[in-house]
C-alpha cells in the first residue's frame, strides 16, 4: 500500500468534507447553541428563578383531601400541604396551577392502602409529591407518640448523597456526575461517529455518482483509497468531538461560576476531571475500533448503490441496528447488568452506544467490559474482511443495485 | 519496436461471459494506436485491465514493461464514463489528481496551471467544477490526464461532447503527444477522426480482434478494387468493359472490375473505348467499411443496425 497516496486522499477528505455546512453547523453550532443557553440563563437569572423555568415551581402548595382523618382539623398540616375539602374544586385548582398536586388519601385508610395523586404535569412534580407524602404519612404516624414538633421534625426526609462505588477497589462517584457525564458522551460519540461514517457514505456514492471513481483507480488501488477515506474522516470525527468536549468543559466551568451553589454542576464537573477507567477504555478502545466497524461497512455498502439515494437505503439497516440501545434506554437506566442491555453490549453493531450507556448507568464488571470491547473488536474485524471485499467490487458495479443476497455473494466471493 | 503497451492473449471473464478472449496488440513510443468496435465488443474491460483497474483471468499485460499496478504513475487516463467532483474548485481539484500521480503539491499546482492556460480555462481555476461546461469539464479531465507527463496515455472517447473547435484543438494535442514520443491508445467511434490521426488501428468484436494494423494497409486489405470514374460531360460508359457492377453515384460511375483484373487494364479499357476520362481513381474503403467487412469475414455474421464504436 502506498502510503502517501492514503495520505494525500485522506487530507483531501478531511479538508472538504470540514467544510461541508452540515458538519459546520453540527461541530461548532451545538457549543455556540450552548453558549447562548447559558449567556440567555445567566441573562434571565437576575429577573426570575431559572430552576423554576425548567422544572416548573415546585414551591406551590399540595392540596390534600384527607378523607381518612389521620390529620384532625385542629392539628395543622407541614408545609407545602394545605387541606381541601372540595376535591372537584381542588382538582380545577391544580389544573390551573393553583397548587402542585392534590393527594386524596381515602375514607378508612390504612397503612400500605392506596391513595391517589392528581399532577398537573411534569415528573418533577411527580417526584417531588412522592417524597412529600412519604414525610406527611411518617409525620401522621410519628405524631400519634411524639409531640406535632417533633414528629415533623423527625419525618423530615434528608438530603441523600448517592455515592455508586467505581471500577477501582478506592474510587467512590457521584451517581448523577457519572450519568451526565456518562449519557453526554454516549450521545456525543454516538453523533460523531454515525456523522462520519455517513460522510463516508456519501463521499463515496458521490464518487460513483459522478462517474469520478474510474479516474481514481487508475492512479491508486481502491485499498489505498478506502483507507484515505476512513483515515480522513476519522480525523474529521476526531475534530468534532474535540470541539465539543473542549467548548463543554469551558461552559460548564462557566455555568458552576453562575450556579455556585447548583451542587449538580460541580457533581458533573468533578466526574469529568476523573473519569472512571472504565469510560476512558470506552473512549479510547471502544469508539475507534467502532468507528471502523460502521465506516468499512458504510463505505463497502455505500459502493454498492448507483448513486446516493441507493447507498443510503443499503446503510440504513446498519443505521437503525446501531440505535437500538437508545431506542430502549431505559432498560440501561433500570439495570445496567441487566440481560438486554448485556446482549446488545455483546454485539458488534449495538456494542458502541449499548457499552457507553451501560457505563452511564452504573458500574459494570471489568470482565464484562473486556467481553463487549472483544467482541467489538471481532466486529470491527469482520467489517474490515466485508467492507473491503465490498468495495473492491462495488466502486466498479453500475446499473441495477444489487439484492441482499446479491451483496452477500460478493463477500463470500469478491473476484 | 520500442513498446510501451504490450497486450498478449489477454483474456476477461465475467462469471460465464467472456468479455475479452485472446486479445493482443502493442503500442510504441511515439505511436497512436486505435482500438474499435461496437458496444460490449470488450474494449472498456481491456482497457480496464490495461490501467489496473481490473485483474484479467489470462494472459499478459505490461505497460513499460511493467504489471499495470505497479505503472499507475506513468500512464495518463482519461475514461470513457468522465466525471469530476462538482462541488471542487477546479484548481484543487488538479492538484490533489496531481499529487495522486506522484506529483509534489506544489509542482502539481505549477503543471495544472500551465495546462489550465494552455486549454484556455485559466479564469475558471478557482470556481467549482459544476459552474463549467461540458466541454470546458472534458478539457479539465483531459489535463488530469497529461498533467504528470505520462510517456503513455490511454483517451477513451477523446472527442465525446467537445465541439468541433475544441475537437481541433484535442486532435492537435494527440499529434503533439505523439510527436514528444509518447504512445499514445485511443479509441472513438467518432471513426473520421481516428482516420485522422491513428498509425495503426486494432479491431476488436466480442472479444476477440477481427483485424489489425496500419490503417493504409488495412484499407488496402479491405479494398474490393472499387473505381471511381468521371467522364467528360457526363458521357455515357463504354460498353463491354472488364467489370463485374457499374453504379452512377453524384455525377460519377463506381466499378467493380472482374476477378483478376487490374485497375491499370480497367482504364486502358476505358481509353481504348474513346471514353473522354477525367477522373480515375482507385476507391479504398473507409475505417468503418473496414471494420464491418472485417466481422463479415471473420465470422460471417452482418453489422447492420449495430453502431460502430470504440
Amino acid at each position: 500500500m502506498n502510503l502517501r497516496k492514503v495520505f494525500h486522499v485522506a487530507v483531501y477528505e478531511y479538508r472538504t468534507n470540514f467544510r461541508r455546512w452540515g458538519y459546520l453547523l453540527v461541530t461548532f453550532g451545538l457549543p455556540v447553541f450552548g453558549a447562548l443557553l447559558l449567556w440567555g440563563v445567566q441573562a434571565l437569572k437576575a429577573h426570575t428563578d431559572v430552576g423554576a423555568l425548567v422544572t416548573g415551581d415546585l414551591n406551590k402548595p399540595i392540596a390534600l383531601a384527607d378523607q381518612a382523618g389521620l390529620f384532625p382539623s385542629d392539628v395543622g398540616l407541614p408545609k407545602p400541604f394545605v387541606r381541601v375539602r372540595d376535591i372537584a374544586q381542588a382538582k380545577t385548582a391544580t389544573r390551573a396551577g393553583d397548587y402542585l398536586a392534590l393527594v386524596v388519601i381515602p375514607p378508612g385508610y390504612a397503612p400500605g392502602q392506596k391513595v391517589t395523586v392528581f399532577i398537573g404535569s411534569g415528573i418533577a412534580a411527580g417526584s417531588k409529591v412522592l417524597t412529600e407524602l412519604q414525610a406527611l404519612l411518617l409525620y401522621a404516624a410519628l405524631q400519634k407518640v411524639y409531640s406535632p414538633e417533633k414528629a415533623r421534625r423527625l419525618a423530615e426526609m434528608p438530603n441523600v448523597d448517592l455515592v455508586l462505588l467505581g471500577s477501582s477497589a478506592t474510587s467512590e462517584e457521584n451517581s448523577n456526575g457519572r450519568f451526565a457525564v456518562g449519557y453526554a458522551l454516549s450521545f456525543l460519540f454516538f453523533i460523531a461517529l454515525f456523522s462520519s461514517a455517513g460522510y463516508l457514505l456519501q463521499s463515496v456514492a458521490k464518487e460513483k455518482e459522478s462517474h469520478i471513481m474510474e479516474l481514481l483507480l487508475s492512479s491508486l488501488t481502491s485499498l489505498e483509497l478506502l483507507w484515505g477515506k476512513v483515515l480522513g474522516l476519522a480525523a474529521l470525527a476526531l475534530t468534532q468531538v474535540t470541539v465539543w468536549l473542549v467548548s463543554m468543559w469551558l461552559l460548564g466551568t462557566q455555568a458552576v461560576s453562575i450556579f455556585p451553589r447548583y451542587d449538580a454542576l460541580q457533581t458533573v464537573l468533578a466526574q469529568a476531571r476523573h473519569p472512571d477507567p472504565q469510560l476512558l477504555v470506552a473512549v479510547v478502545i471502544i469508539m475507534p475500533l467502532s468507528y471502523l466497524t460502521y465506516g468499512l461497512l458504510m463505505a463497502g455498502l455505500g459502493s454498492l448503490g448507483s448513486n446516493l439515494r441507493e447507498s443510503q437505503q443499503f446503510s440504513a439497516a446498519i443505521s437503525l441496528i446501531a440505535a437500538l440501545p437508545f431506542m430502549v434506554n431505559f432498560l440501561f437506566f433500570l439495570n445496567p447488568n441487566g440481560v438486554v442491555p448485556r446482549v446488545l453490549s455483546y454485539f458488534p453493531l449495538t456494542a458502541p452506544s449499548a457499552v457507553l450507556l451501560r457505563l452511564a448507568s452504573g458500574q459494570i464488571p471489568w470482565w464484562d467490559l473486556d467481553a463487549a470491547t472483544l467482541m467489538i473488536a471481532l466486529g470491527a474485524l469482520l467489517s474490515l474482511w466485508a467492507g473491503v471485499r465490498l468495495f473492491r467490487v462495488g466502486v466498479l458495479v453500475s446499473g441495477k443495485k444489487p439484492s441482499w443476497r446479491e451483496v452477500w455473494r460478493i463477500v463470500r466471493n469478491p473476484a | 519496436m520500442n513498446a510501451v503497451v504490450e497486450v498478449r492473449h489477454l483474456v476477461k471473464r465475467y462469471g460465464n461471459f467472456t468479455a475479452v478472449d485472446g486479445v493482443s496488440f502493442e503500442v510504441a513510443a511515439g505511436q497512436v494506436f486505435a482500438l474499435l468496435g461496437p458496444n460490449g465488443a470488450g474494449k472498456t474491460s481491456t482497457i480496464r485491465v490495461l490501467m489496473g483497474i481490473l485483474y484479467p483471468d489470462g494472459g499478459e499485460v505490461r505497460l513499460l514493461g511493467m504489471p499495470p499496478q505497479e505503472a499507475r504513475e506513468q500512464v495518463g487516463y482519461l475514461p470513457e464514463a468522465r466525471g469530476l467532483y462538482r462541488e471542487a474548485r477546479l484548481l484543487e481539484l488538479l492538484v490533489y489528481l496531481g499529487a495522486l500521480k506522484g506529483l509534489r503539491t506544489a509542482e502539481a499546482r505549477r503543471r495544472a496551471l500551465a495546462w489550465l492556460e494552455r486549454f484556455g480555462l485559466s479564469e475558471w481555476a478557482e470556481r467549482k467544477v459544476h459552474e463549467l461546461s461540458h466541454g470546458m469539464q472534458q478539457k479539465a479531465q483531459l489535463v488530469a490526464a497529461l498533467m504528470h507527463d505520462p510517456p503513455v496515455l490511454v483517451l477513451d472517447e477523446p472527442f465525446q461532447g467537445l465541439d468541433p473547435v475544441n475537437i481541433q484543438l484535442v486532435k492537435r494535442l494527440v499529434a503533439d503527444l505523439r510527436a514528444e514520443g509518447k504512445g499514445v491508445l485511443l479509441s472513438s467511434h467518432q471513426l473520421v477522426h481516428v482516420e485522422a490521426l491513428a498509425d495503426e488501428v486494432a479491431l476488436i468484436n466480442r472479444g476477440r480482434i477481427v483485424a489489425q494494423g496500419p490503417l493504409e494497409a488495412l484499407r488496402r486489405q479491405y479494398a474490393r478494387g472499387d473505381i471511381a470514374v468521371g467522364l467528360a460531360e457526363r458521357a455515357p460508359l463504354p460498353p463491354q468493359l472488364p467489370v463485374q457492377k457499374a453504379e452512377a453515384r453524384h455525377g460519377l460511375w463506381y466499378l467493380l472490375p472482374e476477378a483478376d483484373v487490374t485497375p491499370q487494364e480497367v482504364l486502358r479499357a476505358l481509353v481504348d473505348a474513346g471514353a473522354p476520362v477525367e477522373r480515375f481513381e482507385v476507391v479504398y474503403p473507409s475505417l468503418e467499411e473496414v471494420f464491418l467487412r472485417a466481422v463479415e469475414e471473420t465470422s460471417g455474421e452482418t453489422m447492420a443496425g449495430e453502431e460502430v464504436q470504440a
